[in-house]
């Protein structure tokens, strides 16, 4: 219904639209005056710096565990594969914020040296432990999208089972899953402004800081447009991230591995 | 070459395989018949230990590889297969597909594996398309790398799981030619076929199967043209009408 | 003597595996929640005497989440509609209104709505239920923008092909509508339809952070008396009761549903098709090479049926009686040939 060209244009008109409106928002909340900018410095600053830190540690954490219980997923033993599907099941039906309240909250108290830095490990743990989750479907998705054949075909040719896996089985999984991978690490970014709430001082948390002295010095029209710029922040980075996987999804291109939808 | 002995395969309580005996020599060509769910599949597959048997015993030029030490590796360089999906890497071009086994398996440098991947996809007639990936290569040219990729590691035998049952009327002949150039070359061959026609020009002996038995043997006279069994002659009679 | 029973030992140690795998799930879970609880047993009785207190805020998720959901799926389908339209303007509003909200975090949408309401707040509404509005309104927008994608994608899956044919054969734009694209896209909607609302469930779990007192925020206040693995364990409990039935329904439907072809994820690769068979799959409605990679992923187990082989000639001649071709492979009459992309 609409060709592949078109939606080109339209990506373009709608950029220009959205910025258009900050652009109106801006000017009708006086967004020049210099006050505005000294106090959202370093909220947007040091938001962005901890959020990129926070999203650079849970995707890498994320994307091992996910490859782990994925393939024991895969698994046709009962014993491996049983207690992953567990573990997926659970933490796909809770939501991720209940996660990092009870490790922010209740995991710390249970070492000795608890502090406030070990519960945010903890909280960003529980986080990685949720992407992992949805990563292991993904890459069950992709193990299994290499036709069983071409396993066989490999042991055949005399590949052992640590071969086959490396040059048959990983080369097929790593293409067909980039794109849904990269959706994930979209979702991790923006769930990580869920550590805001225990008190990670990323945007999320910066922007609730600064509503009050805003309100103080400003209106409440400060607010909404600080806001907004946040939500720029995150959309920005979420946006080169899911380009740059999509440039390494082109450099590995082979006519007649698609990818698996998600 | 090839021998089989008292061969018993079950898949869960399904009995695949019920006592399975046969030999092949060297540089005969053997043709398997028969219906499909006549475990003429696994037969392939446990002389090359893709499929473990449950009892009996392969022996490969004498040696029995069914056995604990034996690496299933090891027998797989010696016996080499052709699958009736091709099963070709999709992710590596045509002479990528043939030279992964003999870089990895066999050692052989990058220069020394690609001479000999392009000489052999040229003996199958694909010389051009050495560059071309799988999903842009027709069903014949696809089981033509198949068998390049099988022939380059210098098996001492192959083994053909219906070869051209998944491929398009027009494709059939090019793949058979193939297959009938390997044999005349001196190849040992174990071929599971519907093919009468190659199976009566090309075989030396022709083996009917049925329920996981062997029910005829002889050469292909012997028992496509004049067979002896009730069953092989009802097979026979449906699949030439 | 041929015995005919299989050998025993495989299937034992089959079943063993099974039994291994739930005895291990359980001590590691039993186990887990023993170290976490300070190497203290589970208070049971302290669940049973608390559990009622979390079903009010338990049902005040599901309702604002099953509200939210419905309202945001009227939004959603008009957004997504909208995004299908040949109209620049239109399309391109819509589009920038629906990615703006996926690509921005729920918490930071939420805080925004919070910010708005807490100033302009409508007239005689009690703090309460001005933050449970907030919150509605913040999980509707939310959700209308995803299931936008999810029937912008739902709609577009329809083969081009098929709706110029039936354009071709009179039907108006809503005609082809109702009769084409509707009934194929309501098939590949469904499933992510559905886990879109397990998602919403969790990001219910957010109003608490403004003050909605939902199942999480009741948990919250209720860990402050200090069994903490008790809550939890509660309130994970009645998550996954909420979520792990329609998770369920989910998977099953993705299997009853698989449409080759349309998105979802097939379980042998078929060969690329092109040329004659994409137009003679399209017209009979029929996709070879799905019912052929069914064949292949039997793999080992012995095919049963007709002799192999003759399967393809039987479906290729049935392919050709059905389009007026003699079985013999001479062409009689063949329709015009619908353009579709293979």
């Amino acid at each position: 219904m609409t060709h592949p060209r078109l939606s080109r244009a339209t990506f373009a008109v709608s950029v220009v639209i959205v910025l258009l409106t900050i652009l109106a928002v801006a000017r009708a909340t006086k967004a020049l005056d210099p006050n505005l900018w000294q106090l959202l410095e370093l909220p947007l600053v040091d938001g962005a710096r901890n959020t990129i830190i926070l999203s650079l540690t849970i995707i890498p954490l994320g994307l091992g565990i996910g490859f782990t219980v994925g393939w024991a997923r895969f698994s046709r033993h009962p014993i491996i594969s049983w207690p992953a599907t567990l573990y997926v099941d659970f933490i796909r039906g809770v939501p991720p914020l209940v996660l990092i309240l009870f490790a922010f909250f209740w995991i710390p108290s249970l070492f000795a040296g608890a502090s406030f830095e070990s519960g945010l490990a903890f909280a960003a743990f529980a986080l990685a432990m949720h992407t992992g989750a949805y990563q292991a479907e993904i890459f069950r998705a992709g193990f299994q999208a290499v036709a069983r054949g071409q396993i066989e075909a490999g042991e055949a040719v005399g590949l052992s089972k640590g071969q086959v896996m490396a040059n048959v089985i990983l080369p097929q999984t790593f293409r067909v899953t980039l794109p849904a991978l990269g959706n994930e690490f979209a979702l991790v970014i923006k769930d990580s402004s869920l550590l805001s709430i225990v008190g990670a001082t990323d945007l999320a948390y910066w922007g609730k800081q600064s509503e009050l002295g805003l309100l103080r010095l400003g209106s409440i029209e400060w607010v909404m447009l600080a806001w907004l710029i946040i939500a720029l922040v995150y959309f920005v980075v979420t946006y080169m991230v899911t380009q740059a996987v999509g440039a390494v999804e082109q450099s590995y291109r082979v006519p007649g591995i698609g990818s698996v939808a998600f | 070459m090839i021998r089989v002995e008292g061969l018993h395969k079950w898949f869960g309580s399904l009995h695949v395989l019920k006592g399975v005996s046969l030999s092949v020599e060297k540089g005969d060509v053997l043709v398997v018949v028969g219906p499909s769910g006549s475990g003429k599949s696994t037969l392939l597959r446990c002389i090359n230990l893709l499929v473990t048997p449950d009892k009996g015993s392969v022996f490969i030029e004498g040696v029995k590889v069914n056995a604990p030490k034996i690496r299933p590796e090891w027998v797989r360089q010696q016996v080499g297969m052709v699958f009736q999906q091709f099963n070709l890497f999709s992710h590596l071009t045509a002479l990528e597909n043939v030279t992964l086994g003999l870089r990895k398996v066999m050692g052989l440098s990058r220069e020394q594996a690609e001479k000999k991947g392009k000489e052999l996809l040229e003996r199958v007639g694909l010389g051009e398309k050495y560059d071309s990936y799988p999903a842009e290569l027709s069903g014949g040219q696809q089981q033509r790398v198949a068998i390049a990729r099988a022939v380059a590691m210098d098996p001492k035998a192959v083994l053909f799981d219906e070869p051209t049952s998944a491929l398009d009327p027009e494709y059939i002949k090019e793949v058979l030619d193939v297959i009938t150039q390997l044999a005349r070359d001196g190849m040992t061959m174990v071929v599971v076929s519907h093919e009468m026609g190659f199976a009566r020009n090309v075989a030396k002996r022709v083996v009917f199967m049925d329920d996981g038995r062997i029910i005829e043997e002889g050469t292909p006279e012997e028992v496509l043209v004049n067979p002896r069994q009730e069953r092989t002659k009802a097979f026979v009679a449906k699949v030439l009408e | 003597m041929e015995s005919e029973t299989p050998p025993l030992r495989p299937r034992i140690e089959q079943i063993g595996e099974k039994v291994a795998a739930v005895l291990i799930i359980v001590l590691v879970i039993g186990g887990l929640l023993y170290l976490l609880n300070n190497s203290s047993p589970i208070d049971v009785a302290y669940i049973l005497r608390e559990l009622p207190s979390l079903l009010g805020p338990a049902s005040l998720t599901l309702l604002i989440t099953i509200g939210s959901y419905l309202v945001g799926m009227g939004i959603g389908f008009f957004l997504g509609w909208l995004r299908t339209l040949r109209f620049l303007p239109v399309r391109a509003l819509a589009t920038g209104w629906v990615e703006s909200i996926r690509g921005t975090p729920f918490l930071v949408q939420l805080y925004l709505l919070f910010a708005i309401f807490s100033f302009y707040s409508p007239g005689n509404l009690s703090s309460f239920d001005r933050l449970r509005l907030t919150g509605f309104l913040a999980m509707m927008i939310n959700t209308g923008a995803y299931q936008a994608e999810i029937f912008r994608a739902g709609l577009q899956s329809v083969p081009v092909g098929q709706v110029e044919a039936a354009k071709s054969v009179g039907l108006g734009y809503w005609g082809a509508m109702r009769t084409v694209i509707l009934p194929q896209a309501v098939r590949v909607v469904i499933p992510p339809l559905t886990n879109e609302f397990i998602l919403m469930l969790k990001a219910s779990a957010l109003l608490s952070v403004i003050g909605v007192h939902e199942l999480t925020d009741a948990a919250r206040v209720l860990s402050f008396g200090g069994k903490f693995v008790e809550v939890y364990v509660m309130v994970t409990i009645l998550y996954l009761l909420m979520t792990v039935p329609i998770a369920k329904v989910v998977a099953w439907l993705e299997r009853r549903y698989r449409i080759p072809g349309l998105g979802m994820q097939q379980e042998a690769r078929a060969r690329p098709i092109g040329g004659s068979r994409a137009i003679v799959q399209r017209l009979s409605g029929i996709d070879v090479s799905a019912f052929r990679a069914r064949a292949a992923n039997r793999g080992l187990e012995p095919s049963r049926g007709s002799p192999a082989g003759s399967w393809r000639g039987k479906s290729l001649t049935w392919l050709k009686t059905r389009l007026g071709m003699k079985a013999n492979g001479s062409a009689s009459q063949l329709p015009a040939p619908v353009k579709s992309n293979p």
